[in-house]
């Protein structure tokens, strides 16, 4: 097939369009995502009092049970608890359904509650805002990311048509030419090494939500019969309740121990149950189901659950996924990354950086292919001020939250809202701060807003250091990588966002009209 | 911390860089930065590929094939950029690898 110059002229218009139209929501996506690697240690990082390593295998029995004992449990009560992990330190118990509704964090050898910091950090924050871009109304916010996922791959198919050297300038990359040649070799750069990361995540992320978009493979093979679905692809069931009141389960240890020990027979490697949910807590028929979500060693996800009648440990359902739910978890599992490997959770991160720099190389190189020396059109300063707004505005807004959750007081409240709804007030607020500062500042405001980020990655573990006492050395003393880690980046960060301010300062202005541009300028410049 | 796995993948990386560089190296304008003949050895690629390859060996052995499928391109990706950069700011640190591919 011969790549005709129409047909790369159309690719190069498909690309440029969508990619002018989606690269907003594409890069709070892969912003939000690249955090999203990290949820966990972030978390930690944001609510000191779980910067603790505990001992995660201690039995849940003396934790958990007397806790319930003290609840007011009826036959819709349904109890999930999250056992501890290295990543996470403490015991999770929600109770929810019925009259009572808890959120409980518990330290997993004392069973003492461990009062966190009040707020979203990275799990309710930037995860949710990976997903869903936090609009909730219709469930918009999953489609528009959807949409997005799917212009991507669209991106990148279309961009390996237009990048006609691709093995030729495979390794090119030259800063210390103009703007807009070196913001192009960069945006091929960082898309042409990670090709397969942006290919497998985009479609990753589609497949997470393809019952979403569609439900009608549900509706079809199971007659629109969602219990019946759930049973057969997931294992999921709640049993029917008695009406009846009855006594909590004996030993929930006893029960994770013989789930453990089916699927360590069952895989030939050692398995350790996530999460165990109680279902119809208070009631005669109550059901424990334990889960194994996140296997250490695989990259697929989900790898069974098995489900105990509460009084008399009967098992009433024992799933495994089928060999296409495998596939399907594997695909999944690459995106979600909850496999036990560090090295490829910083490489992920990594990749995911490439994207975002990928994403805003494309958004600048397109910006200064349209600079005119004496007339610029309004449609170009607004879509700059918007561009602007959304990829340094978004990491600026960033680090101020991080920011705002180091200096906000303990019980801060305020405009009726509490201290996790302030943090985010504070995002947003400096979010919008940042898209009035790009529409007033015009094109100095790239520059400025680096040296913004700048200041705030530089603040960030500063404020740390001051407010708990974890300075990089401290933190690795106590075994807390994690917290030196985030602080580590967060400094590389603000190095790395000077250098780039540095760059758009002496960035040389073009002294003359970019080729393509030129016939529209002349009648310009002839008024 | 896993010392044995911290050696694999630093054995990775110390196989997948320079065959990344040499790969760059293989092509003439990146070759003439450092090397002193006009065009780059006929050796280079297939040297740089062997290099690249023998990482995803050290990959699949460290963690088996499933993880190896992501971790490897990954890596791979990591030390495409670490050369463009290397190439971009400082391309005389591959002179030593020019000269040792000459020779």
């Amino acid at each position: 097939m011969r790549i005709t110059r129409e047909f790369h002229a159309s690719m190069t218009w498909l690309h440029t369009w969508l990619g002018i139209a989606l690269g907003g929501v594409l890069f709070a996506v892969f912003w939000m995502g690249t955090l999203t690697v990290f949820h966990l240690e972030i978390n930690r990082w944001m609510m000191p009092e779980t910067r603790v390593t505990l001992d995660v295998d201690a039995p849940l029995d003396p934790v958990v049970l007397p806790r319930l004992a003290e609840l007011e449990l009826d036959s819709t009560t349904n109890v999930s608890i999250a056992r501890p992990s290295e990543r996470s330190p403490l015991v999770g118990l929600f109770v929810f359904g019925g009259e009572s509704r808890h959120r409980l964090y518990l330290d997993p050898s004392t069973g003492k509650e461990v009062t966190r910091t009040k707020t979203f950090g990275a799990s309710d924050f930037f995860y949710p805002f990976h997903y869903s871009l936090h609009i909730s109304p219709l469930g918009l916010g999953y489609w528009i990311v959807g949409l997005a996922a799917v212009s991507m791959l669209v991106l990148t198919i279309t961009g390996i048509f237009i990048h006609r050297k691709i093995f030729r300038e495979f390794f090119t990359f030259r800063p210390k030419k103009m703007l807009r040649r070196s913001m192009l070799d960069l945006h091929n750069l960082t898309a042409v090494v990670a090709l397969p990361f942006h290919i497998l995540f985009p479609l990753s992320g589609i497949l997470i939500f393809a019952l979403l978009y569609f439900p009608n493979a549900m509706t079809s093979a199971f007659d629109g019969d969602r219990e019946a679905y759930l049973k057969a692809m997931t294992g999921y069931h709640t049993p029917e309740a008695s009406g009846k009141p009855g006594p909590l389960p004996a030993s929930l240890d006893a029960l994770v121990a013989r789930a453990e020990a089916n699927w360590t027979e069952r895989d030939g490697q050692p398995a350790r149950a996530d999460y165990l949910r109680i279902l119809n807590a208070g009631d005669a028929d109550a059901a424990v189901m334990v889960q194994h979500a996140f296997p250490e060693r695989q990259v697929a996800m989900t790898r069974g659950n098995m489900l105990f009648d509460a009084g008399t440990g009967a098992v009433l359902n024992d799933f495994t996924p089928l060999p296409v739910h495998t596939t399907l978890s594997w695909i999944k599992g690459a995106h979600f990354v909850r496999v036990d490997s560090w090295a490829l959770r910083w490489l992920f991160f990594l990749g995911g950086l490439a994207g975002s720099v990928m994403i805003a190389s494309g958004l600048l190189f397109w910006m200064q292919a349209r600079i005119r020396k004496f007339h610029e059109p309004r449609g170009v300063r607004v879509v700059r001020a918007l561009t602007i707004g959304t990829v340094t505005g978004m990491v600026f807004a960033t680090a101020a939250f991080m920011v705002a959750n180091r200096l906000l007081p303990l019980d801060a409240a305020g405009l009726g809202l509490d201290r996790a709804y302030l943090e985010v007030v504070v995002f947003f607020g400096a979010w919008i701060v940042a898209f009035v500062h790009a529409g007033v500042r015009g094109r100095k405001a790239w520059r400025e807003q680096c040296w913004a980020i700048a200041a705030a990655a530089l603040l960030a573990p500063c404020l740390n250091w001051l407010t708990t006492g974890d300075d990089p050395l401290a933190a690795i003393g106590a075994g807390q990588w994690a917290i030196a880690s985030i602080d580590l980046v967060l400094l590389l960060s603000a190095i790395g966002a000077v250098l780039a301010a540095r760059r758009l300062d002496t960035a040389p202005v073009p002294s003359r009209e970019p080729r393509r541009a030129r016939p529209a300028v002349e009648p310009a410049a002839a008024e | 911390m896993d010392w044995l796995a911290a050696g694999w993948l630093a054995l990775a990386v110390a196989l997948s860089v320079p065959g990344m560089a040499l790969l760059a190296l293989s092509q003439t304008q990146h070759w003439r930065k450092v090397g002193t003949t006009r065009s780059s050895p006929r050796a280079a690629r297939p040297l740089g590929w062997s290099l690249t390859l023998a990482a995803l060996a050290v990959c699949i052995l460290r963690d088996g094939m499933s993880l190896a499928a992501l971790i490897w391109p990954m890596l791979v990706a990591a030390s495409a950029v670490t050369v463009a950069l290397t190439l971009a700011f400082v391309p005389g640190a591959l002179r030593p690898l020019a000269r040792a591919v000459e020779g």
